[in-house]
This record gives C-alpha cells, structure tokens and sequence, in this order.
C-alpha cells in the first residue's frame, strides 16, 4: 500500500517536472523567436548578447559547432562588485559624450531607443526603448515601435512623448549638449500614437538606428521640471541600475534597477571606486580590495597575469601624429611618405605596449566601421625607401619637434619617444625634440587656439564611436576645416567626401568614394600613421563574466561574484 | 588684542582677494575652459556657444567684476564639469581633506620632536646619528614612494590595512604616515639643529650653574625658546601640506579637495578652481594668522611689541 | 684642627690644576699647573685677556666646562677634595654654594619667562617652595640687588628691563641660595661704565653682607683695582704674577704685568684699546710658545726665555707676592 501510494507519487511528480520543464523550453523557445523579428537575433555571431526576459543570453558555441544562445547567470546572484577605475564622468549627464567611461555609465542608468552591442567586435543593433524599427519608403524616415507598458521609476510612461521630448531637447542647440552632433540631422520627430514615433532627417541616414543607441531617453516631466543640472544630480531613467549614490572623483554606487526596460543585472550592487594612480589602483586588486581595475599599465600585464583574469581589446581608436604641412621641407609629400616608412610599429606594439595593440591601416577608421576600406594598408616599415624620398626631396638636416599629451592615452609619452627615435634613424633627420604637453595645453593645440602653434608632428588619437562612419573623420581632411587645419589641400579630395556624404550609406558608390579619397590620404600622407592603442582591464579570476566589449565599455550587466 | 585681530581680519581679506585676484587673470591667460568643456568632438561652432553660456565672451573686466560679486556672495557659481554648485562640492570634501592633514601634522611633530630631542642630546652617538640619517633618507623619498610602498607591504602583502579610500577606521593610518614622512623628518632634524643650537645658549650655562636637572633644562627651557622659530617653519610649511596632500590623495584614493583640483586645472574649470583656491586660501591664512598669535603667546618679545 | 682652620680660611681652594680639552685635533692644554684660593669676605680677581685661561679655571670650580674637558690636580671646597667626586653631589653642591655671574645678563636668562619666576624657579627647585612662596622670595631678593619697584619688574621679561637691571637679576639669581662662592665671570664687561661701577658696588656690598668669597674674571683693570682684595695675572694658561692687590698693581713684577698696567685703561675701557698697549697678540692654545710663553713678546727676553719655563717665585719684599720671570726688570 505504501509502496503503491509511493509510487503514484512518483509519477505524478515525474509528469509535473516534465510538463514543466516544456514549459519553460517553450517560453524560452516563444521569447527568442518573439525576438528573431529583431536585427540580429539569430545566433550566429560568438558572444553576441540578447536581453531576454530580465535575462542575459549569450551566443555559445556547443561541441558539435552549433551556435545557440545559451542563458548566462540569475539575477540578483552576482553579489557586490567592485571596480577600480582611473577616472569617472564628472557628473551623470546622459547626452555629454559617447566615449567610455561615460558610455557604459550612461547606459548602466538610462536606457535609449537602441543598445549597440559591441560584444562581438562588430556594432549590432539591439531593441532598447525600441522594440523595433523600419526605414520608411523615402528612406529619410524612419519608424520606431517603442516597448509597451513601461515606466520610468517616478510613474512616467515610456512613450513616444518621452522620446520627442529627449531627441528635442538634445537637438536645441541651446541646450550645449555634447551629443547633438551625431544626431543634428534630425528635422522632425513625430508622435504617431503612445508607442509609435517617426523621425525625419535631411538626408538620408541609414546609420540612424546606431547614432540614437547613444541618446537616453528621460521622463519628460521630471527633467522639464527640474532642469538640466538638478536633474543630472538625481537622475531618473530605465537602465539596468540606479545611481544609488555619487562623488565626483570619488566613488559611484549602482543597485538593480526596479524599471530596468529589459533585464536584471546579476550584480546586487556595483561600486566604482576612483583611484587615480595606476600603481595604487593595481594594488587594489592586489590587495584583494577591488575585484576589477582599468587602465592597467603594460608593465604590470605580466605580473598579473599569474593570479588574475587580464582583459585587453583593442581601442576602437587610432594613435597617429598629423603632419603640419603648411610650409618647410613637411610641405613635400614624398618628407611625409618618407616619415611614415620610418616608423616601425610592430616595435611600438612589441616593445612600448607589451605585444597588445594592433597596427593601424593607413585610414581613419578601424576594420569594423563603415568607410574602412580594404584596399588602403599600412606604409610598411622600410627604412631604404624612406632614406631615398628623403634624398629625392633634397631634404637634409632636418630637426623636427613632436609633440605629445600625457597619461591620456595608453603610454602615450613612452611611444612619442620611441617614434622621435626611430625618425632621427633617417639620414636626413638631425633631432627630434619631444614636447610633452599637459592635459589643458594639449586641448589647445588640438583645437588650434591656445598660445602654443601645432607643431610638425602632433599624436593624438581618433576615436571612432560604434555610430560614426569614416564620414566624419574624413572631413577632418578637407580643405580648411575648421578646427583641423594643418595645411592639407587636394581638391579632388575634397570633390570625393562631399560625393560619398551625399550617397546611402549601403551605396556601393559610397564605399567606392571613400575608397578613393583614402588612397588620396594615404598619398598625401598629411598623417603619420601609428597604431590602435590597447585598453587593459584585470580582474579576479574568481569573478564571473568579467568581459570587456569592443568599444572598451564593461559588460556591467552580467559581471557578478 | 581687538585692535590686533581686526587689522588682522582685514589682512586676512586683502590676502585673499590679492590671492583670488592673481588666480582670476592667472587661468584666464592659461587658455580657454570652453575646449575642455567642449570636449574632442565639438564644432567650432559648439565652442562658441559654449563661450558664450559661460559668460567668456565678455571682455575680462566684466568678468572679473562679476567674480567680485561671486567672491562677495561666496556663490563661485556651478562648476563646468561637475554641473553643480562649485563650493558645497569644495566644502563637502574639505573635512577629509582637512583630517587627513590633521592628523598627518600632529603624528609629524609628535615624533619629531623627541626625535629631534634624542638626536641632539644623543648627537655624538650611534643612536644620535641613526635618527639624523634617518630624516634625511626621509626628507629624500618623495611622499608618493612612500605611499606605494607602504601599500604593496600592508595592503598588497600583509594585507593588514586598505589601500584606497576612507571608509574603514584604519584607513587614516597609511595616508597620514606618508603625508606626515617629509615633515617628520624634517623636523625632526630642525628641532636637532635648534636644539643643538640652544643648548649653547647662555640661559642653559645658567640653568646648569643653578644646579637645575637636565630635564628641567630641556624640556621646560630649550623647548620653549625652539618653538619660536619652529612656529614660524610651521606657517611655511603649511602650503607646501597642501601640495602633498594633494598626491597622496590620489596615492589612497582618499576623497579630498586634492582631486577636485586636479580635475578642475586640467579642465580649466573656472568656478571650480576659484571657490578651491579660495577655501585653500582662507584656510593658509587662517593657520598663519593662528600662528601668528600663538608666535606672540610664545615669544615674549613680539607680544611687547605689539602690546 | 688644622682642617677646621681652613675651612674658615679659605672656601675654594685649587692645587696643581691642569685642564685639557679633548679636541678632534688632539688634546689641547688649557690650564697649566694652577694654584690659587679664595677666603670668605675676600675678593680674588683673575686678570688677563681673552684666552689666557682665566674663565677655564674658575669654571673647573663652578663646573660649567664642557664634558671634553679633563681636569686633574686637586680642587677643595670648604675642604673637601671634590674633584672626582659623584656628579649628582657635585651638583647640589654647586647649586647650594657657588653662584656664578656671566658676562652678557641678556643671553644668561632665558628670554621666554619673565625674570621673577625665573628666580622662582631657583627655589621652587631647591627650597620646594610653592609657587607663590617662591614668587615672593623672589620679588624680595630683586629688593635687595637694589633694583626699583620690583614687583612690577618681577612680571616683566628679560628684553624688558636695562642692562644694568638684567645683570642685578643674575646677581640675584647666583645669590639666591647663599652661596658661600660667587664666581663673577666678566660681570661688567657687556655694561656701560656708569653701570659698571655700580654692579661692582653691589657685588661688594653682598660680599660683605653675606661673607661671601668671590672670584672676578676680568680683563679690565680698572675693575680688579676697583674692587680686588688679591689680583692674579694669567698668560697662556698660567697665573705668571699674584699678590693683594696693592703689591700686584703698585709694583708689577712680571714684564707682561708691567706692560698691561702701562696702559691702564679706565674702567669701561674696551678691550681693543688694551690689546693695542702690548706688540703682537696673545697666543692661541693649539701654538703656545715653548718655555716662557710670553718671551715673543716680551722685551727683556733671554735665550732661557725660549727653552725653560720659569717657576713662581716670591718677591723679596713679600712671599704672598710670587711671579715667574727668567730676567726680571731691576728691584724685583
């Protein structure tokens, strides 16, 4: 009887468990279709994210070589993280810049109408605020079907009212907002219905989608009501955290989101602790005091190595010098050819930078953003070839000044000597003098300005944020640009941007124009072309999902202990 | 002494504005904040709204009266960068700036002086001489080294105290020491030289001749008349304080004004740098003025002068 | 009953002394084979310029010299052998009996406390008095160095008060306890000359008062005939002539004798004007001249001058009387 009674038991459990366990196959199955309507949601690329059901999903290969998307942690399970970082944005301002840290604090608070998924190397556009989106026939406008039912942690709807209202105020040049140049485009934003809005450009703009996953939308009322500033100091939004508390310079606090849009963060807590000093940030890990660290100097890579989890991308960001070549022997191209040839930069990643980076092509944008051109390569490092274009210019005690920011970007001191060395190699070349530059200085230089010219070589860095194309960097190179120039002038040059900048952005055309105005560039050489500097992060072993994506921004979503 | 505190008052508000003055046109020549507030991607044209809604477009004096009033008001305004009100963020970190330093100053004399005591009286021995070099590998080693070396052996190896921040109660422990090294040891080798310096003084020939104990001699007597010119140091070594407190709070993390200002020069971040050089600037003068009075409390001969 | 006899004769009294400083350049020989006493109620005045040893001898006594320096020979007080003896006897003994008075009252007292309770202290120390006790005591010993309204002048600090004033503090300092000796180190140099003749008034007058034997270092010898019962004359660490101060003064001896009182300055006289009477200048310790240490400046000097050191010797006319020279000038 017993037995019996055990047994029913039994198999009434096994039939539940089972009926159940479909259940939860089919939900899971249902939302990941639910999602295919949405660019790409197929799981095709490794370590592409999707945000399903308050859950992580992440595109794994399985043994066979299938790929399917796989879940990747509870929420809730991470525990407290916390992060040594050099610098944070000095206040939470959502629409100031696009590059990290600000990228990935800003989209840890707000939520925009996309989310650029970088993880893959490649921008892939994700639903946000934005369930999904079509360009409409004209292909100046566009529509967005918004997520439904949502609201913004002070009872505000998330609609197409929200949406106008943060594109607009972002577009008002009144409002100083450092975003607007990527969406300045913008003619005119529509409220179709509550989750419906339609936005109009000038000219077509097929790179849209990408451009608006850097805009937060905000509660309209709340920020109308409170003002700009105010608001920044206790911001709303539906992003997966809260800014639970903020000292500039000092420490932020992030804590789960109840409005988070789309998913839970694995993390109960985050705590970004700013440690200027490299060595003292290292010694926080060290010391077991902080779980992950940025800016982790190359000299420490291999010591950390052994008991740490060492993540590097390849800044989405080139390091090159511009060549000012307005007069002297720098105005002959064949000097600038010669100066390129000069330059080793495999040794200035193996031997400045630890072996991370990666030689940059001879153009302005990296292999994964529109505008790059296969064609263009690097100048190879020839030392014969320089010395003769030095010879057949009649170029001889040449003494050149270069000039160099510090501790801005990645051993950016370290690299403009080792560059001032390789340059006196040449016959021709008597001295390079370094000038190394303050942060503020540099600016000025940068912007052409200050009391202190632009000298022969200036190394800067060009980053190319997910939503740009070569467009825009391209520019910097026409005649006379306004806050770029450096004596470079070729009309056909100039003939072949304004061409690709009128095309589709998916135009053949497009490419082509860019193509050819890149191996312009590359001719005139009014760059000396350097490398794709590294962006080192470390972290405990022990900590899970530490991943660092290509746009050097930290999966804060899924890192957890 | 009310006649004496109100031209010191009115010192202390002509130093001031002369030192806030000299700043006003000093980071205005500097270059133009609207870059940094710009940041690498602006138009010319972003930059020149920028110019604009800050006020920079207006010519200099404009400006500076405007910044009469701020000083008057004590309103710097909001800081570029921060987006808020410049001086509560200023007067907000100014406490943990201000413990820091505290407790550094005190730890520094409370060794330096028996230190240099010792080593005066003990100045022809080993034990003597070991403290002098000691001061003098310790006025040598900048406070950074210090930091970081303190921190790879208590935080990184023993792991006895944190490396960043002040949150725990021990926290003070390491940025006081490293902050205190460069005054301690120097000091430390001041009150030796005085000391030693005093003990040839006629009133400690006296002192022996009227059978007093050593002791009594040095420690009622000798230090007395050393901390007159030791007073006086400490004013001018006040300023010399902040700028080393200004490096170990980025060595520790610790949440001072240091970092504040560092931020606001490379940003050139007017409001910020005004209401901070302003703080700092009351604050130095402040210490002096309390130097200043202690100096005639001590030194008999000052006080019947201004008596 | 001998023993009982001296110690009404004489207070302090040093035999055979030498002293040497251990110096990084070797030892150095600053006092030579020195002999002389002082009685109570008797003034005993050194006389010789700077570096001849005079205060080195007296501070053997007061025990002020530096520790680098070795004494030997024999040092009694009221005595009692007390050289050798404990330090911290010694320092009773010297803070009980002997007061010591030095050349600049201005760097003598401490400048950070006002002078009565720095003549406070001295009792609070010694006396275990109170504070107020002691303040008192002090206030009434200022009274009696003569100086005005001492109660205002006990509550002022030493830049407060004249130079005079400040020497009649220190005199009432070194008096305090009743000392038996009072070594007056220089005490009027740093003075003007019409104070000069009052602190020496005022020490005489305590002398008498208190029966004190006192000991005066000078260079000055309107001050030794001013006020001395005996007079030393001291060159390069040695006494070369003694007498009362009558037999030293009215019939100098010794050449170096003669030619200081050639001079004769009056009191207040500087010592420039001293130095400039005798040719050449005195000698440093580190380069003391073999045999007489004065013959490279002496006129009646002879071949034995530069080889033989000569001995004290009395003078015909009175064996309380003793100089030390090889070729003395006629009638000696």
């Amino acid at each position: 009887m017993a037995t019996k009674a055990g047994f029913a038991k039994k198999s009434v459990s096994a039939v539940i468990t089972f009926v159940m366990a479909f259940a939860v196959l089919t939900a899971f199955n249902t939302s990941a279709s639910a999602n295919t309507a949405v660019a790409g949601a197929k799981c095709t690329n490794l370590k592409e994210q999707e945000y399903v059901n308050n859950t992580v999903l992440i595109c794994k290969a399985t043994k066979k070589g299938k790929r399917v998307w796989k879940k990747y942690f509870k929420g809730g399970s991470g525990k407290t993280v916390t992060i040594g970082i050099g610098s944070l944005p000095p206040s939470l301002e959502a629409y100031a810049a696009s590059a990290p840290p600000r990228s990935f604090i800003v989209g840890a608070i707000y939520s925009a109408l996309t989310r650029v998924d970088l993880s893959t190397g490649t921008p892939i556009v994700k639903p946000n605020v934005a369930d999904s989106w079509s360009q409409e026939g004209n292909s100046k406008t566009w529509v967005f079907n918004l997520i439904q039912g949502k609201t913004f942690p002070n009872g505000e709807p998330v609609n197409a009212t929200a949406v106008k209202a943060s594109l607009e105020w972002v577009l008002n040049p009144a409002n100083r907002a450092g975003l607007r140049a990527k969406i300045s485009e913008i003619t005119r934003i529509e409220v179709m219905s509550e989750y419906k809005v339609k936005i109009t450009t000038s000219a077509p703009r097929y790179l849209l989608p990408r451009a608006l996953g850097t805009v937060p939308i905000l509660p309209p009322k709340e920020f109308a009501a409170k003002g700009a500033a105010a608001f920044w100091r206790a911001p709303v939004g539906t992003g997966p955290f809260v800014a639970t508390s903020f000292t500039p310079n000092v420490e932020l606090v992030l804590e789960p989101n109840p409005s988070s849009l789309r998913v839970v963060p694995a993390a109960t807590k985050i705590v970004f602790k700013v440690i200027p000093e490299d060595a003292s940030r290292m010694s926080g890990l060290r010391s077991g005091g902080l779980d992950v660290v940025n800016k982790v100097p190359t000299d420490d890579i291999a010591s950390l190595r052994r008991s740490f989890a060492v993540n590097s991308i390849i800044e989405p960001a080139t390091y090159h010098m511009s060549i000012m070549a307005k007069s002297g022997p720098l105005a002959d191209k064949r000097v600038r050819q010669a100066l390129n040839f000069a330059v080793d930069k495999q040794a200035l990643i193996d031997r400045v930078n630890s072996g991370l980076g990666s030689i940059a092509q001879a153009q302005l944008v990296p292999s994964n953003l529109t505008g790059y051109c296969r064609e263009v390569t690097a100048y190879p490092y020839d030392m014969k070839k320089a010395n003769d274009l030095m010879k057949q210019a009649g170029v001889s005690n040449l003494k050149l000044t270069f000039q160099t920011s510090t501790a801005y970007i990645t051993n950016d001191v370290l690299m403009a000597q080792a560059i001032a060395q390789m340059i006196e190699r040449l016959d021709a070349v008597d001295k390079v003098e370094v000038e190394v530059l303050e942060f503020s200085k540099f600016l000025d230089v940068y912007y052409l300005r200050g009391a202190i010219p632009r000298k022969d070589l200036f190394a800067w860095r060009m980053s190319s944020s997910p939503d740009l194309d070569a467009g825009v960097q391209m520019a910097r190179y026409t005649t006379n640009y306004s806050t770029h120039n450096i004596g470079h002038s070729d009309p056909r040059y100039d003939e072949l941007i304004a061409k690709a900048s009128s095309l589709s952005t998916r135009s053949p055309a497009r490419t082509r124009a860019f193509c050819e105005a890149g191996k312009i560039l590359k001719e005139n050489a009014p760059i000396l072309w350097g490398i794709h500097t590294p962006d080192i992060w470390a972290g405990k072993k022990a900590t899970k999902r530490f991943f660092i994506d290509a746009g050097g921004n930290i999966d804060l979503v899924s890192i957890g202990n | 002494m009310l006649r004496v505190l109100g031209s010191r008052a009115l010192q202390l508000i002509l130093v001031v504005l002369g030192i806030s003055t000299l700043l006003f046109f000093l980071v205005r020549v500097s270059g133009d904040p609207a870059l940094a507030v710009a940041g690498s991607e602006a138009t010319t044209e972003d930059i020149e709204i920028i110019r604009e809604s800050l006020g920079l477009n207006r010519s200099i004096f404009e400006q500076y009266f405007a910044f009469l009033i701020k000083l008057a008001t004590l309103n710097f305004g909001d800081s570029y960068i921060y987006l808020q009100p410049s001086m509560p963020l200023i007067l907000e970190a100014l406490p943990s700036t201000l413990y820091l330093s505290f407790v550094a100053f005190a730890l520094a004399m409370l060794v330096a002086i028996p230190a240099g005591i010792f080593a005066a009286v003990k100045r022809r021995n080993a034990s003597g001489r070991f403290i002098l070099s000691m001061s003098m590998l310790g006025q040598s080693i900048p406070p950074f080294i210090i930091g970081i070396f303190m921190i790879l052996v208590f935080s990184v190896w023993l792991q006895w105290l944190p490396s960043f921040g002040n949150e725990q109660p021990t926290s003070i422990i390491m940025p006081a020491i490293a902050l205190s090294a460069v005054l301690m040891a120097r000091h430390t080798r001041l009150v030796r030289a005085y000391f030693i310096e005093e003990m040839n003084r006629g009133y400690v020939r006296t002192g022996k001749s009227l059978g007093f104990n050593n002791r009594r001699i040095r420690f009622k007597h000798i230090l007395r008349n050393i901390s007159v010119p030791m007073l006086s140091l400490i004013g001018i070594d006040l300023g010399k304080f902040v700028g080393g407190a200004v490096i170990i709070e980025a060595v520790f993390a610790w949440p001072g004004i240091g970092s504040l200002m560092v931020n606001a020069v490379k940003a050139r971040d007017y409001p910020m740098l005004e209401a901070g050089v302003f703080t700092v600037a009351v604050m130095v003068v402040l210490v002096n003025l309390i130097v200043d009075l202690l100096y005639q409390f001590v030194d008999p001969r000052l006080r019947a002068k201004v008596n | 009953m001998n023993l009982a006899e001296q110690k009404v004769d004489t207070v302090v009294s040093i035999k055979n002394l030498d002293v040497v400083f251990n110096t990084a350049s070797g030892p150095l020989q600053a006092i030579h084979t020195t002999n002389w006493s002082v009685a109570p109620g008797e003034t005993f005045v050194i006389l010789g310029e700077s570096g001849a040893g005079k205060s080195v001898s007296v501070h053997a006594v007061s025990g002020l010299l530096p520790s680098t320096a070795r004494i030997t020979g024999s040092i009694e007080f009221e005595g009692n052998e007390i050289l050798g003896a404990d330090q911290e006897s010694l320092r009773k003994l010297r803070a009980e009996k002997i007061g010591v008075i030095f050349q600049d009252p201005l760097t003598s007292l401490d400048p950070c406390f006002k002078v009565g309770a720095q003549i406070a202290e001295i009792f609070q120390v010694h006396r275990g008095m109170s504070k107020d006790e002691a303040w008192n005591q002090a206030v009434s010993l200022l009274d009696s160095v003569q100086i005005p309204d001492p109660e205002r002048r006990a509550n002022q600090f030493p830049h407060q008060l004249s130079g005079g004033q400040r020497q009649r503090v220190m005199i009432a300092m070194a008096i305090a306890l009743e000392p038996k000796l009072l070594i007056a180190d220089e005490p009027t140099t740093a003075l003007d000359a019409s104070v000069q003749v009052a602190v020496l008034e005022l020490i005489q007058r305590l002398r008498d008062q208190r029966d004190m034997a006192v000991v005066l270092i000078t260079h000055n010898i309107g001050v030794a005939a001013a006020i001395a019962d005996r007079i030393a004359i001291m060159y390069a660490g040695r006494i070369v002539e003694t007498g009362t101060a009558q037999e030293v003064l009215r019939s100098p001896k010794h050449p170096y004798t003669q030619a200081l009182l050639s001079s004769m300055p009056r009191i207040g006289a500087s010592k420039a004007e001293l130095l400039t009477t005798i040719s050449g200048t005195p000698p440093s310790l580190a380069t003391i001249p073999s045999g007489c240490a004065f013959h490279p400046r002496c006129t009646r000097a002879i071949e034995k001058c530069k080889t033989d050191v000569p001995r004290l010797e009395p003078t015909k006319q009175s064996v309380n009387h003793i100089f030390s020279c090889h070729n003395p000038a006629e009638g000696a």
